[in-house]
């Protein structure tokens, strides 16, 4: 993508989540506030990268979306409607664009709405790529795995209830604050995951610029949140090594990866990012997570031996939020120095039947009673892992560990 | 005796308020089944509630609160508004019931209210 | 806005229950049923009868309660006022019911407005 392109949609993306922010905190109909402004939104991803970002760009798009919404408002039928109010909004947003040369952002508040505890979690993420980004529901769709028409009629649902039962656009009060923004940021996280996850790689799918995208905007409008900014390092480490995760369709892990292909310049983002959160001290699970990235880079990229501080790592990552993920984690990084009995250890204890569909277990438990010497367990992991596995690379790399393990 | 009458109505019939054009002949039905209970002077209070897909669930366990998106049960008929009303007896509460629109594709349940000693009437 | 409050329990514990524990509910519902009227947000409020002295009617025929909708049953509700979904949530959780059964809010329908 060239970078006047991906400026352009950059900048359009902000000014779409900043006008859609400012026109449903004050109709509370998101809906019609996304109507209005679709065909404006078109028209800026159309012109922009060509004829250039224009000045201000929030009143370009609401000089275009204006007309819309005049004629919706003649035509407003019911009382219901929420044309005229949107006039109003948006004559209110001219006023403000007017009056001072920044536009007030309030994607934070609708951030928040897309993460409250009364919309499902499984339309939470979906929501906020739809509302603060402007996607369109075909290709969150493709990336959630579901039907295009299923995920328009869970988001149209979605944004009804906000309306119907009056979810406030407000900040969370402050004794709501932490687990609130954990929500937000869990859905930020999410889409990450369903970015990471597209086996085909930036294809349709590919939903990680996205969430980068979210996560630096977290950290702008809550710059005292240290996990905003742990999740942004976290993605952006992974980010920068995703060039070099595979080759030839091969899964390469991380040891064997060749790091002339990392993204140095992310890598060094991610770092900054973390030193910001560090220096909040109010440390987390994403931040912990992040620097368990760092270590794995620094490690490669020094050729310093900090095995033993990733094990360390994930001892306090499994203290501070004991998921499956973390526990399995943990494990990895005790049989990576040299602890391979604990590894095994930390494997047991997990709850087998919270493992029946954990790929991840399986591959780390096969990794381990292998390195133990015993092949005939190993071997039965093993299959557990392939059978669970989605991706073609990654299944291909399981077997062949398999078959060297017979021979 | 006071009762409440509950109008669980058919997905069809909630997708009926949307803008359609039956819109105006669903309400038509509800302002008249309304008037006939009012002027049989049995209607108490009444009240007509958004969609169910606008419900949220709460529960608190172990001091912490637990917020759901809703309906709970997610069962096909969902309450889309009630009636308390003044009735002789259950028998004429559920004739009433019968004539109520939500009765042809869904049902309504007709609940004795508690009336215990000191309450208000 | 007006917001119900429908309070879902298990109707048949009651059945079964102490009456010292009964009259400690009693007196947790009076003091919610109080906290509404002085914050001026209560509209209406009742309990009901077991589900077995019910009728669910159709045009089609009446059964007769109780009804197998699941372990637990609509035992009463509140109308009540908040200005948007966050305060009548905090009330919902208040509601002794939300300790025991559970409470769904639903926004009650201003029609046309």
């Amino acid at each position: 993508m060239s970078d006047a392109r991906a400026v352009a949609e950059e900048t359009a993306r902000a000014s779409y989540g900043r006008l859609l922010a400012w026109l449903s905190a004050r109709t509370r109909d998101v809906a019609a506030a996304e109507d209005a402004l679709a065909d404006a939104f078109r028209a800026a991803l159309e012109h922009w990268p060509e004829k250039g970002v224009p000045d201000a760009p929030e009143a370009w798009l609401l000089t275009a979306a204006r007309r819309k919404l005049i004629d919706r408002s003649r035509r407003a039928r019911t009382q219901a409607d929420s044309a005229p109010a949107l006039v109003l909004a948006a004559e209110e947003a001219e006023a403000a664009m007017r009056a001072d040369e920044t536009f007030p952002d309030e994607r934070l508040k609708l951030l928040f709405i897309c993460a409250h505890p009364a919309i499902d979690p499984a339309i939470r993420s979906p929501l906020m790529l739809q509302t603060v980004m402007g996607l369109d529901a075909g290709r969150i769709a493709s990336a959630f795995l579901v039907s295009p028409a299923a995920m328009s009629g869970r988001l149209v649902r979605a944004k009804r209830k906000i309306k119907a039962a009056r979810i406030p656009f407000e900040p969370p009060p402050a004794g709501a604050l932490h687990s609130r923004l954990a929500a937000v940021l869990e859905a930020i996280y999410t889409a990450f995951g369903a970015g990471w996850d597209d086996p085909e790689d930036a294809g349709a799918g590919d939903l990680t610029r996205e969430a980068i995208f979210l996560a630096r905007l977290i950290t702008e409008l809550a710059p005292d949140a240290a996990e905003g900014w742990g999740l942004l390092a976290l993605m952006l480490h992974a980010d920068a090594r995703k060039p070099a995760r595979r080759e030839n369709g091969a899964y390469v892990p991380l040891a064997e990866q060749n790091i002339e292909r990392w993204d140095r310049e992310k890598i060094a983002a991610a770092e900054a990012a973390l030193t910001k959160a560090w220096r909040l001290g109010d440390a987390g699970p994403y931040q912990i997570e992040a620097a368990i990235q760092s270590a794995h880079n620094a490690g490669r990229l020094s050729g310093r031996d900090t095995r033993e501080d990733v094990a360390m790592l994930y001892k306090k990552l499994v203290e501070l939020s004991p998921s499956i993920g973390a526990q399995v984690g943990y494990a990895a990084a005790l049989a990576n120095s040299a602890n391979t009995e604990k590894a095994l250890t930390v494997l047991d204890g997990v709850d087998l039947t919270r493992v029946e569909k954990y790929q991840s277990y399986w591959a780390v438990r096969a990794h381990v009673l292998k390195a133990l010497g015993f092949h005939a367990e190993a071997v039965d992991a093993y299959d557990r892992a392939i059978g669970l596995t989605e991706d073609m690379p990654t299944r291909r790399f399981l077997i062949e560990k398999k078959a060297a393990l017979k021979n | 005796m006071k009762v409440m009458l509950l109008a669980n109505e058919s997905p069809e019939d909630f997708s009926l308020r949307e803008d359609k054009p039956e819109f105006d002949a669903y309400m038509g039905e509800w302002y008249a089944f309304s008037e006939e209970m009012s002027k049989a002077g049995l209607t108490q209070s009444s009240a007509a509630l958004e969609q169910p897909s606008s419900a949220t669930v709460v529960s608190v366990r172990d001091g912490k609160r637990k917020v759901e998106d809703g309906p709970f049960p997610d069962t096909k008929e969902q309450l889309g508004g009630f009636f308390i009303i003044d009735a002789p007896d259950l028998e004429t509460a559920s004739k009433w019931a019968a004539k109520c629109p939500a009765a042809k594709n869904g049902f309504v349940d007709v609940r004795p209210i508690l009336d215990f000693e000191g309450s208000e009437s | 806005m007006k917001y119900l409050l429908l309070l879902y329990d298990n109707e048949d514990a009651w059945d079964v229950m102490e009456d010292s524990k009964k009259s400690e509910i009693f007196g947790a519902y009076m003091a919610y049923t109080e906290a509404l009227r002085k914050a001026e947000a209560y509209y209406a409020g009742d309990p009901l009868v077991h589900s077995r002295d019910g009728k669910r009617v159709r045009v089609s025929g009446v059964q007769d309660g109780p009804f197998a909708d699941g372990k637990e049953q609509l035992g009463g509700y509140y109308m009540i006022e908040a200005d948007d979904l966050d305060e009548a949530l905090d009330w919902a959780a208040r509601c002794p019911c939300a300790s025991y059964g559970y409470v769904e809010v639903r926004p009650v329908w201003n029609i046309g407005g």
